[in-house]
């Protein structure tokens, strides 16, 4: 009895530590961002700008309309793609799962495209998040239908091809609108791309509200995917509703890689890598999970989108260049011990 | 947990049933009553429909016709977590989680008791310590499951099932794949679950003469039908076997419990005498 309660403590001990590490990790490389870029600004004007923000003044003005909204998007973003990411690997039980090689974040970059450039709905721009969420649904769906189709059902390797297919297709979709259209490219060329600098606080607050519906989704859903991580037919044994919990998780997928692409763009890899850093984190589905992933895929992002702007400055790469850059070897990496 | 006495309706029992997979029906019929406090044993050729006779009553799959009767009630309409109070089940191939301690994994039997929110309770560590000490796997508690043998893994499925703490235990081919040792000492358990613990279990097993050793009740399938139910093990004869697993048999009487054993006649020995 005592040794359970001493195993209990420890485990939350490790758990605070983890947490409080990223989440420090997190605030640290977010100053920087904010104070570090074409023109450093020392760290005292921050905090003035913060508190007693003064629109005259210059710095005051670069951290609040410039550097502020870019810093909040990246935050949104790598924390949406990097849940989303983790419920795609536990729901359909594959480490190689992220939006952007399933489909999603093609779908949703489709969806915005199609509605910016044939305006059907009045209020788009407060709607952006919905419509690219549910062009991630659409197109995600067809990705598994035609994945699960044959003998063997939905095997990993199926998905992810099935993915690569449909995400090109819809890619190809995409550019072909978007030559034919020019109004509609100049409107969407940074944030097609998954650059950072066409973020705005406009985008980043009508994300919020489908990204919490997201979140508030996947943490009621945890325990019962932590059941299913024993199999189906278990799961069902320990009452669990299987078919309707995978439902519930990748429609909060959905939601999350939505609100993400919708502020920043197509970014890849953040919810690959998120998980992968963190050991034997897919066998227990909770919310300290999904707390520390998130926190992950924000840091993560936050590097990224930092190392974009500084490596060849003055010139800036496009933030979702460099999350492939990583990725692309994560997935690898992760690829050969698996198929091993 | 109350224990189920030998009077009452049965916990478990089917109407008329019929079911089988997608639109492919594998059983025809199926009218039975679980003894409580009993171990019974569902046998049968590869293909006669006992796994997926066991699904049915653990309601992973609908039927097609008929009903599956929990204390009386249908079980498709009962709410799946109450279900999972009162009727565990181990499924033929659980995925084994990585790096997860077997405490944690026996602790997951807990789910139907949790609700959302619901902190772990004395009631759980106790259940699950219980479970840990019946299945001999407390000295495992903080091992990965992922690092044991064959058969310790299957002990602690059984512990992870235990803490679930029903009356019905439905277990799907629990010896396959272990050794002989392991096969013995995972049936001895079981008869442990039912005679000290009053639980009620239904088991498929491949292997005709283990059975035969320790079950108390026999239910014998061919071609998705019920062909024989046997009250006791000294009911089963040569031509029942013979019948349903299309083998010709030699009834022998174990030494020491007297229960028969079947062996399988070789065609090697009959061209032999032949000859001779």
């Amino acid at each position: 009895m005592s040794l359970s309660a001493n195993t209990k403590t420890t485990q939350q001990c490790s758990h605070t530590r983890r947490l409080g590490f990223i989440t420090a990790l997190v605030i640290g490389l977010t100053a920087l961002h904010l104070l570090y870029g074409a023109r450093s600004i020392p760290i005292g004007t921050l905090a003035q700008a913060l508190f007693h923000y003064n629109p005259h003044d210059f710095d005051h003005r670069v951290l609040i309309s410039l550097r502020l909204p870019r810093v909040l998007a990246m935050l949104l973003a790598g924390s949406c793609l990097a849940i989303a990411g983790y419920l795609l690997q536990i729901t359909l039980r594959n480490r190689l799962s992220d939006p952007h090689l399933l489909g999603l974040n093609a779908g949703a970059s489709l969806a915005v495209v199609l509605v910016t450039a044939f305006p059907i709905a009045p209020l788009f721009s407060m709607v952006r998040p919905l419509v690219a969420s549910v062009g991630a649904a659409l197109l995600f769906s067809l990705v598994l239908v035609i994945a699960s189709a044959g003998k063997k059902g939905l095997q990993p390797l199926k998905l992810i091809f099935c993915g690569i297919a449909f995400s090109a297709l819809a890619g190809a979709i995409t550019s072909t609108i978007l030559i034919l259209d020019e109004d509609t490219l100049d409107q969407l060329r940074f944030w097609l791309i998954g650059d950072g600098a066409g973020a705005n606080l406009h985008t980043v607050l009508i994300s919020l509200p489908f990204a919490g519906a997201g979140l508030v989704l996947s943490l009621l859903i945890m325990p019962q995917l932590s059941a299913m991580s024993l199999g189906d037919a278990m799961a069902k044994g320990l009452g669990a509703s299987v078919q309707k919990i995978r439902f519930m998780s990748l429609l909060a997928a959905a939601l999350l890689t939505g609100s993400a692409v919708s502020a920043v763009g197509p970014i890849g890899f953040i919810g690959l890598i998120s998980a992968a850093l963190w050991r034997g984190i897919h066998s227990r589905p909770s919310a300290y999970s999904l707390a520390l992933v998130a926190i992950t895929g924000a840091a993560i992002l936050m590097a990224a989108d930092m190392a974009a702007i500084s490596l060849f400055a003055p010139k800036e790469l496009p933030t979702g260049a460099l999350t492939g850059l990583v990725g692309a070897p994560v997935f690898l990496w992760i690829f050969v011990r698996r198929m091993r | 947990m109350t224990v189920a006495s030998h009077g009452q309706p049965p916990l478990l029992s089917t109407l008329h049933l019929d079911a089988g997979h997608g639109s492919k029906q594998i059983l025809q019929d199926i009218h039975l009553a679980i003894p409580n406090g009993k171990m019974t044993v569902l046998l049968g050729p590869n293909g006669s429909g006992k796994s997926t006779l066991l699904s049915t009553l653990s309601r992973l799959i609908s039927p097609m016709k008929g009903q599956v009767l929990l204390q009386g009630n249908n079980i498709a309409q009962l709410p799946t977590r109450d279900v999972a109070k009162q009727l565990g089940l181990l499924p033929q191939h659980p995925i084994v989680p990585e790096d997860l301690t077997v405490k944690d994994l026996v602790s997951r039997g807990r789910f139907p008791h949790q609700g959302f929110l619901k902190q772990w309770s004395k009631q759980d560590e106790k259940a699950v310590n219980h479970a840990l000490e019946v299945t001999g796997t407390k000295e495992l508690a903080d091992r990965l499951v992922d690092s044991l043998s064959g058969g310790q893994r299957q002990r602690v499925w059984i512990a992870m099932v235990l803490a679930q703490e029903t009356e019905l235990i439905l277990l799907d081919e629990p010896t396959t794949f272990l050794d002989m040792r392991h096969q013995v000492e995972l049936l001895e358990m079981l008869v442990d679950l039912v005679q000290h613990h009053g639980r009620t279990i239904v088991c498929v097993l491949h292997d005709l003469n283990l059975s035969l050793q320790y079950a108390d009740h026999l239910i014998f399938l061919k071609d998705g039908q019920i062909r024989h139910t046997l009250a006791h093990p000294s009911h089963c004869h040569s031509d029942m076997v013979e019948e349903v697993f299309e083998t010709q048999v030699l009834a022998v009487t174990h030494p020491e419990t007297g229960l028969p054993i079947f062996l399988p006649k070789s065609q090697q020995t009959t061209k032999a005498s032949a000859v001779a």
